[in-house]
């Protein structure tokens, strides 16, 4: 069972996370705080499922320790470790899940609600302009492969 | 009694800060018209009495070829050159070339005849098509969808202008002499374009990395056809205007045919070249002004559309059975004066339901390939009918009569594809409301769009209802009442507002108050409060609790009611209200209603400590937007008292200021100080970094911090450049800026600008930061103004400072480093 709990990280060892995150990777360290503050921390123990593939997706994840695994049609697609994200495209539309997400080891995540993102942007319009040149080079790369 | 600027934004809906820009552009454009009308003449006189008008076919399908030559020459110069040194070289080209004609005439060799023929062609179009280019740099898209028919008036007159100048000068002093007002028109603009390119930004005159491949490359012309195959709408467009263009060349052949055998004198044929010019634009302009939009309303786009070939086909009827002076005149002046006017409306508004994001590529191709292709063709056909069929002009005209038949029936088809084409395009929402501000909607459209006020789909009818409002209100009033009943709240709630924008007195009605929904009734209630304000101390409690409604939708409007009857008690709470992003618009609006009288207490609540940050920092944008001296004196006195983010707040209003209210004054030695201050902060944060990267203590947080004072480095650069931007031009000084980080060729030559630009004082200040931030090559080895003794001092002074963010990780290592004592970290001081 997925759990929210009281913050144990500071603003800036969240932020040491997010910077690694290639959604956030224009973001200046500054914008990094401002997410940082709407990302809670939530712990998964081993096993458990994070989402399941189909679940209306509502948030992204990024993990600050342990290792998740994202199946697609029970097939292992990929492992995500220390400091990577997953889930990530919730923050832009809230299709269903495309993978299933599962612990493989205790798990210290940080989530970032979708909805708590959008009235982010709303105050700090600042943080739009990294956003998109995020998305749009990974768009590109997609296309590209 | 209103204030004469209120007059001219009311009247002409041009801004006072537009004012000088306008009667530049119109002016400007008077002088290349009158230039152009008059060298025309002197052109058309010339080559019928020394050529002849059978040659006349041939020049068309010159004039075809040479524009197509020219177009590709022209777009890559303008990308090599940029444009300003284009314009400057076009109009000192065409001086030059006038002067030469005016000389050679003298030698009455043939070719120049026939040069002077495709020359005038190529003037007309460049200038026109250069000064629309300058225009777009000069106006931004909204300022260009306001002013931009004020300009071409400029043009019509320039057309009255120069016809009136041929008809007096020619017969007077000889059509040669007004070869020498054409150029001297000419060098009139030279002067004025130094003052309109003060106004443009400076990258519109250099060269543009992005643009420089072609503007119609192949490709572009092949995607253009594909879509033009695609949709009917367009297909019959490009046909209309073919057979448009077609028909031209017969008019100016016709005309010019006449012409030539009702004169027997040069200068007389010159001078009536110049009398139909005149007429032609005389008749333009008041057609325009007093027919083109009550027709358009009345009878809608089909009559406008129509109204052009049904006029030619009746003036060839007459030119056919009596092909004499006065019938050439007349088809020539129904051609020149509906096709400036109503036409070029009606034209205008076919283009309507094709989607914003073609429609610009789409009106280039029509204007370059339609034309080039539809004169060509013009030619080949009157050729054939001239000079192997060897018609006479009764016949011509005949078969002009059919063409124009054809053109009729195709306009029928056009204006039915039209409203399929609008139908589709409100269901797909692809027309854009501010498309709709500078068209004068014909009758078919606007029932089109009243019809979708019916519609089940509540986006629809939002949707139907945004564009409707930019049309008067009178028109679709009785409407829009019976929505009130409509199941969606959403399109209640707007419903209510726009009456309320009307000043409609049926809000006031049982129904909208008393309304079995209890938001809309709120809602309505708010609106009626703007009607029957009485200020009682009831009313202002009641707007007060509806201003604070937990429904965005209530409050929004109560808002707007503090707003329009001006409740003075209501100002904090509008203030408080400004960090609320679903009210922040309306706050900020209803807050500018109060003019002066709000800025103390915005200047108050901005420089008090007590009041949370996220109301303080929203308070610069709303001063800025009073566009008021003493707003604009209060920012600038706040200035480096009030923390980083609200410093760069201030900035951001004052730079808004001075870019949309030029007269407004900026004390320079405060800008000056503050750049000095910027300056000092710049050198003191560059310190501490390449402290930091020499005592690197190899941890993440540590490399946070350094990674954080880059960014600042940056964001200080960029406030400096603020800063100067409020001192000198500020297109100019972005635009090096801009340069400086994007374009890293072109960072020389805006820091050798820069150079030239700034005072001694401040070069030194601006431009070593600038070498020092994007080539720090150059400042490398340079002594540190500020040298630190250790990793804690600079922690220190970080969690002393002003900077939030830089605190917060300064705070964080410092916790960091004291829980790891004793162990020593690279740098600190330890002793």
């Amino acid at each position: 069972m997925t759990r929210s709990e009281p913050g144990t990280l500071s603003p800036v060892d969240k932020v040491l996370c997010l910077q690694h995150v290639d959604v956030f990777k224009y973001a200046t360290t500054e914008m990094l705080a401002y997410i940082s503050s709407i990302a809670s921390e939530v712990r998964v123990t081993r096993n458990e499922v994070v989402f399941r593939e189909g679940d209306v997706s509502y948030a992204m994840y990024v993990v600050v320790k342990g290792r998740v695994r994202l199946d697609k049609e029970d097939r292992e697609v990929m492992t995500v470790g220390d400091c990577q994200s997953f889930g990530t495209w919730a923050l832009f539309d809230n299709q269903p899940r495309l993978m299933t997400a599962t612990a493989v080891e205790d798990l210290h995540l940080l989530k970032i609600r979708s909805e708590d993102f959008y009235d982010l942007l709303a105050d700090h319009d600042e943080i739009t302009p990294a956003m998109f040149k995020a998305v749009i080079e990974r768009v590109k790369s997609l296309v590209t492969d | 009694m209103s204030s004469p600027r209120s007059f001219i934004e009311r009247i002409f809906d041009v801004r006072q800060r537009e004012v000088e820009r306008v009667v530049l552009a119109s002016t400007y454009l008077l002088l290349i018209i009158t230039s152009y009308t008059t060298v025309k003449a002197v052109r058309d006189s010339l080559f019928v009495t020394n050529i002849g008008p059978s040659q006349l076919p041939y020049m068309y399908l010159l004039i075809a070829v040479a524009m197509g030559l020219v177009s590709y020459v022209y777009s890559r110069l303008v990308n090599r050159i940029g444009l300003y040194r284009l314009i400057r070289a076009t109009s000192l080209f065409a001086i030059s070339h006038l002067v030469v004609f005016w000389f050679v005439f003298k030698s009455e060799s043939s070719i120049w005849f026939y040069a002077l023929y495709v020359w005038v062609s190529l003037f007309g179009s460049i200038t026109a098509s250069q000064f629309w280019l300058l225009s777009s740099h000069v106006f931004n898209p909204r300022e260009a969808r306001r002013v931009f028919a004020w300009i071409g008036v400029g043009g019509i007159l320039g057309g009255i202008l120069g016809g009136g100048l041929t008809s007096i000068v020619a017969r007077w002093f000889g059509t040669e002499s007004l070869i020498l007002i054409a150029a001297i028109t000419m060098a009139l603009t030279l002067a004025l374009l130094e003052r309109i390119k003060s106004f443009a930004p400076a990258e519109a005159g250099i060269p543009h990395e992005e643009a420089r491949k072609p503007a119609e490359s192949e490709g572009g012309t092949v995607r253009m056809l594909r879509e033009v195959r695609r949709s009917r709408h367009l297909f019959l467009m490009v046909i209309l205007l073919t057979v448009g263009v077609i028909v031209e060349a017969f008019v100016d052949y016709e005309y010019k045919f006449v012409a030539k055998h009702s004169f027997t004198s040069k200068d007389h044929l010159t001078a009536f070249f110049g009398t139909v010019s005149f007429y032609i634009g005389l008749f333009s302009l008041l057609f325009q002004m007093l027919l083109t939009s009550r027709i358009l309303k009345r009878f809608g786009v089909g009559w406008a559309i129509v109204l052009l070939p049904s006029g030619l086909l009746a003036a060839s009827v007459t030119l056919a059975l009596k092909p004499v002076l006065w019938a050439a005149a007349l088809l020539q002046l129904i051609d020149g004066g509906f096709s400036y006017s109503i036409h070029r409306a009606g034209t205008e508004l076919l283009y309507l339901p094709i989607p914003p994001q073609t429609r610009n590529a789409v009106k280039g191709f029509i204007d370059m390939f339609v034309d080039r292709f539809g004169r060509a063709l013009g030619g080949v056909i009157l050729l054939l009918l001239t000079a192997v069929l060897a018609l006479s002009v009764s016949s011509l005209s005949m078969v002009a009569c059919g063409l124009l038949i054809a053109w009729i029936a195709v306009t029928v088809a056009v204006k039915r594809e039209y409203l399929h084409s609008f139908r589709r395009a409100l269901e797909k929402k692809a027309i854009e409301p501010e498309a709709l501000q500078v068209r004068v909607l014909d009758n078919a459209t606007f029932k089109t769009l009243v019809t979708a006020l019916s519609s089940n789909d509540e986006r629809q009818i939002l949707y139907a209802m945004d564009l409707l409002s930019n049309t008067p209100p009178d028109r679709w009033r009785q409407h829009i009442q019976m929505l009130i009943q409509h199941p969606s709240s959403a399109v209640r709630a707007r419903t209510i507002a726009l009456l309320t924008e009307w000043n409609d007195a049926s809000i006031t009605k049982e129904e909208f108050i008393h309304h079995p929904d209890y938001q809309t009734a709120r809602i309505a209630t708010a609106s009626v409060l703007s009607l029957r304000w009485n200020g009682s101390l009831r009313a202002c409690e009641l707007l007060t609790e509806l201003m604070n409604d937990p429904s965005p939708e209530v409050s929004r409007q109560a808002i707007r009611t503090a707003g329009i009857v001006e409740m003075e008690d209501a100002i904090p709470l509008l203030i408080q209200k400004l960090p609320d992003k679903r009210l922040r618009p309306e706050a900020r609006e209803a807050l500018l209603k109060f003019g002066d009288r709000v800025i103390p207490e915005l200047v108050r609540r901005l420089s008090a400590h007590d009041e949370p940050v996220s109301v303080r920092i929203r308070i610069p944008k709303a001063l800025a937007f009073t566009g008021r001296q003493h707003a604009a004196d209060a920012l600038l006195g706040s200035l480096h008292r009030f923390d980083y983010h609200l410093d760069f707040a201030l900035m951001k209003a004052l730079n808004r200021m001075r870019q949309n209210w030029p007269a407004i004054a900026i004390n320079e030695d405060r800008v000056s100080g503050a750049i000095n201050k910027e300056h000092e902060d710049y050198a003191r944060l560059r310190s501490m970094l390449v402290w930091l990267q020499l005592n690197a203590a190899g941890d993440r947080a540590s490399s946070l911090l350094t990674r954080a004072l880059r960014e600042r480095l940056d964001q200080r650069l960029e406030r400096v450049f603020r800063l100067v931007a409020l001192i000198y031009p500020p297109h100019d000084i972005y635009s090096v800026y801009y340069n400086c980080k994007v374009k890293p060729a072109l960072r020389a030559s805006a820091v050798e600008f820069l150079d030239n630009l700034l005072t001694a004082d401040l070069q030194s200040t601006v431009v070593p930061l600038l070498e020092d931030s994007f080539d720090p090559e150059t400042t490398a080895g340079r002594p540190e103004p500020i040298q630190f003794i250790s990793t804690d001092a600079v922690l220190e002074i970080l969690i002393a400072g002003s900077d939030p963010w830089l605190k917060e990780i300064a705070m964080h290592l410092a916790g960091r480093y004291a829980a790891h004592e004793p162990a020593p970290m690279p740098g600190r001081n330890v002793g």
